[in-house]
């Protein structure tokens, strides 16, 4: 910025920015802010920029919306200069990705509009690593808000629903279809004509409706779906495991995940940790001498020996 | 409706909710004002603001929870500064949501209307509807205790009266209460011998109450009635009361009005309350029948 000065400004002058990509306001949250300025004040002026006598909101909104809830007249306010319109964008998701944690919907929402402004800007597809650095997010953060741009609306819909809802009551959360579609591109690149014979859509909604149900009780458990897709890496039977997939994917009935993986894939998983474990520990043990080793060593290893012997005499 | 602070999702439940507070109550669309404080000493600004034609406000504050902290300092600004508005909640919940108890409590202790609002179709309930003016309802506790049994039901019906919007009545009452003492305070004195310094006829019953307050400050022998408490200062007190007997007041014509007429009125009903309790010891020792 060129130039700024600080000056309490007249609250009815100030008009929401719409550019900014916060869509949530959750009651609750706002209850606890106007609790503070009660008792201590705004402390952080708000930042506006002036436009045909008034102003408009660059960052403050929720201490903005709290004043006007406190029956303030003013309120401290930074004057800036008006940004272009990239720079209005890129301001916002700067400030906050700094500062605090936003939902991701309300990033996602916005990015499309930044990486437009930035190709024309560049005269190129902006990179990963060129978004980053204009709008302040990391990869991760990219990458998840990219999954849910491409999510139909009626799921950011729903998302959007349950964000307004305080944090312990949101159910079908952005982590929740975060980790179902990262699953779902696991089956599509690796199994395709599994997602081919329902249709994405049609598994989402399985999977919603399971979550719900309580058939899956983990989001985490996703991850287990891209376990069981990439059932070729660990050399199980991937019919066996297009199988499960199949039975996963259909809405009526009670097989779970956890189900899924146990039948088809979990396993060759359990075989190929141990592989690496005793491939590690071999190459481990490879470094010690017998005169190095230590008593509490000695009886790791002679446990050891007694379950491999047991093994191998079974074989 | 412009809304400024209220949470996006909630604009589709407050526009119910104004909706119907319009078809009930006929305000026009001039007396509403959206997200605007109702006194600059009161930290809040509900969500809308009808004005009666009575002057009266009526607040209402769209929420998911109840209660926020800052309705608890609004309602207490209220009552602090004898802003006259009437507030209801409309919570936004399903209709087979059950009110948590503390929080109805709370709403029933304050005189606050409770709505219900679905949100799948905007329909809207009442939950409990008795919101009484703020301006009115911080009247002080009184034990009902500290007054004999014979005056607990009439003394109740004031304050009730009083909560309910008709302060000037509630006044009315308790100087009622205390006329009829006053009265039969002197019937009683005239019925001892010597109890009054002066044998001038006097008719207890149709004289003005002023003037028997005025006769009993002069001519009670409080030796003779053994009522040392009943002195002239307490006389003087009753006499200052009696020209508020009948100003019951009219529909006050602005908001400021409205403001200072609640103010003068709580002044007034806990000072003829305090004033009836003295009264009513003081005249003890006369053993007077209820």
């Amino acid at each position: 910025m060129k130039s700024q000065n600080l000056r309490e400004i007249d609250i009815d002058l100030i008009d929401r920015n719409p550019d900014n990509p916060r869509i949530i306001f959750r009651p609750d949250e706002l209850s606890s802010l106007m609790a503070s300025i009660r008792k201590h004040g705004v402390q952080v002026p708000i930042s506006v920029y002036r436009k045909e006598g008034r102003y408009i909101l660059i960052d403050g909104e929720r201490r903005w919306r709290s004043s006007i809830k406190l029956n303030r007249k003013t309120i401290p306010a930074l004057i800036q200069e008006e940004p272009d319109p990239l720079n209005n964008l890129l301001l916002m998701f700067n400030i906050h990705a700094l500062r605090e944690q936003w939902d991701l919907l309300t990033i996602a929402t916005k990015l499309p509009k930044v990486i437009d402004l930035l190709r024309s800007r560049l005269g190129k597809q902006p990179t990963e690593r060129e978004i980053s650095e204009e709008t302040g997010l990391a990869f991760a953060v990219i990458r998840r808000c990219k999954l849910l741009i491409e999510l139909p609306q009626k799921h950011k819909d729903t998302i959007l629903k349950e964000l307004q809802k305080p944090k312990s009551q949101q159910q079908l959360t952005e982590d929740f279809f975060i980790e179902m579609e990262r699953s779902l591109k696991t089956v599509e690149n690796n199994m395709p004509s599994v997602v081919e014979e329902f249709g994405k859509e049609t598994i989402r909604e399985a999977l919603i409706s399971k979550y719900k149900a309580g058939t899956i009780n983990n989001r985490v458990d996703f991850r287990q779906i891209a376990k069981i897709a990439r059932a070729s890496n660990v050399g199980a039977d991937t019919r066996r495991a297009q199988n499960s997939l199949t039975k996963l994917f259909t809405k009526e009935n009670s097989y779970s995940i956890s189900d899924a993986f146990e039948e088809s894939v979990g396993t060759a998983y359990v075989e190929r940790d141990l592989l690496t474990t005793l491939t590690t520990a071999a190459r481990q043990m490879a470094l010690f001498e017998h005169s190095t080793l230590d008593a509490e060593i000695i009886n790791a290893l002679s446990q050891l020996r007694l379950e491999i012997d047991r093994l191998l005499e079974g074989e | 409706m412009p809304y400024r602070a209220l949470a996006p999702h909630l604009h589709g439940a407050a526009d119910a909710v104004l909706k119907y507070f319009i078809a009930n109550h006929g305000i026009k669309n001039s007396n509403i004002v959206v997200e605007e404080g109702v006194d600059p000493n009161v930290e809040f600004a509900p969500t809308f603001t009808l004005t009666t034609d009575d002057k009266e406000l009526i607040c209402i504050e769209i929420l998911e929870n109840l209660y926020p902290p800052e309705i608890k300092d609004f309602v207490l600004g209220c009552k602090n500064h004898s802003v006259p508005a009437k507030l209801y909640c409309a919570l936004l919940s399903e209709p087979e949501d059950q009110v948590e108890t503390r929080a109805y409590q709370f709403a029933t202790d304050n005189g606050i209307g409770l709505l219900g609002v679905d949100p799948a179709n905007y329909g809207i309930r009442k939950i409990n509807n008795n919101a009484l003016s703020l301006s009115l309802g911080g009247l002080r506790t009184f034990k009902m205790g500290d007054y004999p049994s014979s005056y607990r039901a009439a003394l109740q019906s004031a304050i009730d009266t009083f909560k309910n919007g008709n302060p000037g009545k509630g006044c009315l009452d308790v100087y009622q209460e205390i006329e009829h003492l006053t009265r039969r305070i002197g019937k009683r004195a005239a019925s001892i011998s010597g109890g009054l310094r002066s044998t001038a006829s006097f008719n207890w019953d149709t004289q003005a109450w002023a003037n028997i307050a005025e006769f009993l400050k002069t001519h009670l022998d409080t030796t003779v009635c053994k009522c040392p408490d009943l002195r002239p200062q307490l006389f003087n007190r009753i006499i200052g009361m009696t020209e508020y007997r009948n100003d019951v007041g009219h529909k006050p014509k602005t908001l400021a009005k409205r403001i200072e007429r609640d103010r003068l009125a709580k002044t007034r009903f806990e000072g003829a309350m305090d004033e009836l309790l003295i009264l009513i010891n003081a005249s003890k020792p006369l053993r007077l029948k209820p």
